[in-house]
């Protein structure tokens, strides 16, 4: 790649940065509403506790608690806005590892919060702003580091201006505080694949570790990456082995810390509460994988649809059909999107959304795949018309009524008639001039329905206000 | 005792001799030595900390205390909304019935500390952020609305066929229906 495409490439990653920031301030505090995810403040108010009292005091739901303590916590006045039960309170509370407590609640200390009910949504989501911010980067780099620059960045653009991404970023749970962390131990394997330096081994495996100190369900990068320090094939078997001893051995000793951290507070509530957990009621059930491929869940009645994340699991597909060819992107993007998948089902309990944001990300860079091979290196335009399709119409008829649009229907029809002939065009002409200016305005095709997609994802977003809100589902 | 088992596996075990070479086993050694280390480490910091800062009082501080940018004075601005489905038979319902408008609550009766009904007025007062004034015979005031000569605050009650209250020291009867006005 030249220095000029590096220094458009990063140009247009400033762009999309700061349109990103943009986009994910509007409405930040407001919209998903307070109270509608409790586990926000109840992460940071085991934060502020853990800072204030020396002990996790949070709301939790488990039976394992020999005792709870009901409270109105009215942060936000969420009572006068639908949420009727009083808080159950447990201490101490061992439901999650304490880091996104301390995270978010210690950004909350930082502004001067000392009691629960100073832990609102405006000083709570700013942390998740920024991680939102960090993971457009981080999705940039994975990108440009796996193939190209130019995949980042249509990975990169398609996390900024999806609605289903935005919003649920912006969400105070353990999810989206570990997601950076698995982008990153990602990114540290990739390196470590490429120069054999052990260092970024080593920080791919303290990422990893780390993640699972957020939350449980964080051990999707140690299995992803085990797996994939297993599926090296330049490696022999003991470098394989060796390497995956040394991931997994500091990995995992550094996710027992919630071990010594809950031993070392209550060991006997500690053991209860870490069986009971075992045992929640599994709502999602053996259509788990179903409602997953179809549903954009938010929180856990809530659905945003922006038709990224069906291209998502259809790009996956098209990643498992070519992993021979793609080695590396099936390796570091279906694979650990697999793990998602694996973990959300051993893990799941009730059907909240928040369970499936790490996939987010992921199946952005999975989508990216087949774009970038259409618009960059001239192949698969078919495959990219068809996911393209998904959230054009998505949006659309977001933005749009049905009765509204039927003026504009015979103009749909007969223009995507026009266009799915002209992609599905196979070469009839011997004459390279000629082939090679069809291949460009495929191509050019496929980038304007890319850019489209983002327009109207953008325009979609814009306007989820906190009325809109209300009705999001009739949507 | 954990930690030498896990020290003296890596030093003595053939397994891993064949798996591991020098350099990462010697790593790994230093490494598990400087874990064990972090681990007492934040035993004890957890346990210092613990026994620092925490007291009860600090606790009830933390979990009663209300956002200072909370307050208000009108009695009547908010409510509880809903029905807490999961304190079925165990809650009280209050109605504040100001001039113009009407502030209503369901309040779950585990939630409440004191269960007479002016702990109940205090408990509301302190979760919509207005204060409250009341007396075993009396409501003095709820937010800026106090009693007067030519206004007064009074309750009635579902369980006594809705006569006014007189003793507000009283415990409250679940499922009762509480209504107070300013008249």
């Amino acid at each position: 790649m030249t220095k000029l495409s590096k220094y458009l490439a990063l140009l247009f990653l400033a762009l999309i940065v700061f349109l990103g920031l943009i986009l994910r301030l509007r409405y930040f505090a407001q919209v998903p509403f307070p109270g509608q995810n409790v586990d926000e403040y109840s992460n940071s108010w085991v934060g502020l506790s853990l800072i204030t009292l020396g002990y996790p005091v949070g709301n939790s739901g488990l039976t394992g608690y020999p005792f709870t303590n009901y409270h109105y916590i009215n942060v936000d006045r969420i009572f006068s806005q639908g949420e009727n039960a009083p808080q159950s309170i447990n201490y101490p509370w061992f439901d999650h590892p304490p880091l996104m407590g301390l995270v978010i609640g210690g950004f909350a200390y930082t502004n001067e919060a000392r009691v629960f009910e100073d832990t609102t949504l405006l000083i709570i989501r700013k942390p998740m702003v920024i991680l939102s911010i960090i993971n457009i980067f981080l999705i940039y780099l994975l990108g440009a580091a796996l193939v190209n620059p130019y995949l980042g960045l249509i990975a990169a653009g398609i996390y900024t201006f999806s609605p289903y991404a935005i919003i649920s970023s912006r969400v105070a749970t353990a999810e989206n505080g570990f997601i950076p962390l698995i982008l990153l131990a990602l990114l540290f394997l990739l390196k470590f694949r490429k120069t054999n330096r052990l260092i970024f081994l080593l920080l791919s495996a303290i990422m990893s570790g780390v993640s699972v100190l957020f939350k449980l369900s964080g051990v999707i990068g140690i299995i992803a990456g085990g797996l994939i320090l297993l599926s090296d094939i330049r490696k022999t078997i003991f470098q394989k082995v060796q390497n995956f001893t040394v991931f997994a051995y500091i990995s995992l000793s550094i996710a027992a810390l919630f071990v010594v951290y809950g031993l070392a507070i209550d060991p006997a509530i500690f053991k209860i509460v870490l069986l009971s957990n075992a045992n929640r009621f599994y709502e999602i059930g053996p259509h788990a994988v179903f409602d997953l491929l179809t549903q954009s869940k938010i929180t856990g009645t809530i659905f945003v649809t922006d038709g990224w994340k069906l291209a998502g699991f259809f790009s996956l597909f098209y990643l498992l059909a070519k992993r021979k060819k793609l080695t590396n992107v099936y390796q570091f993007i279906a694979l650990p999107i697999i793990v998602v998948i694996l973990i959300f089902i051993i893990f799941g309990s009730f059907h909240f959304g928040w369970y499936t944001y790490p996939l987010i990300p992921l199946l952005c860079l999975a989508v990216a795949i087949p774009l970038y091979r259409s618009i960059i290196k001239n192949k698969d335009f078919v495959v990219s018309y068809l996911l393209l399709l998904l959230p054009i119409g998505k949006n659309l008829i977001q933005i749009i009524t049905i009765t509204d649009f039927q003026k504009f229907a015979g103009a749909w029809r007969f223009g995507l008639l026009v266009l799915t002939l002209f992609i599905l065009l196979p070469k009839l002409s011997t004459n390279e001039q000629l082939s090679n200016n069809v291949v460009f305005a495929k191509k050019t095709l496929i980038l304007i329905m890319f850019l489209t997609a983002l327009l109207l994802s953008a325009v979609n977003y814009y306007l989820i206000t906190p009325e809109a809100w209300y009705s999001i589902n009739n949507r | 005792m954990l930690g030498y088992y896990v020290i003296g596996l890596l030093h003595n075990c053939n397994f891993m001799n064949k798996i591991l070479d020098g350099h990462t086993l010697a790593f790994l050694r230093v490494y598990s030595i400087i874990y064990l280390v972090f681990c007492v480490f934040l035993v004890l910091l957890l346990k210092s900390h613990h026994r620092l800062n925490y007291s009860y009082i600090k606790l009830s501080q933390v979990l009663t205390g209300s956002n200072s940018q909370k307050i208000t004075d009108d009695p009547c601005m908010y409510s509880i909304n809903g029905e807490p489905l999961s304190f079925v038979n165990n809650y009280v319902k209050v109605f504040i019935h100001c001039k113009d408008r009407t502030s209503s609550n369901t309040v779950a009766l585990p939630a409440l500390y004191d269960k007479t009904v002016s702990g109940l007025l205090i408990e509301l007062g302190r979760i919509h952020g207005y204060k409250v004034e009341v007396n075993s015979s009396t409501i003095i005031s709820l937010g800026n609305l106090s009693t007067t000569n030519n206004f007064t605050w009074y309750c009635t009650s579902s369980s006594s066929d809705y006569k006014k209250i007189t003793d507000y020291s009283r415990e409250i009867v679940p499922t009762e229906i509480i209504d107070c006005y300013y008249q």
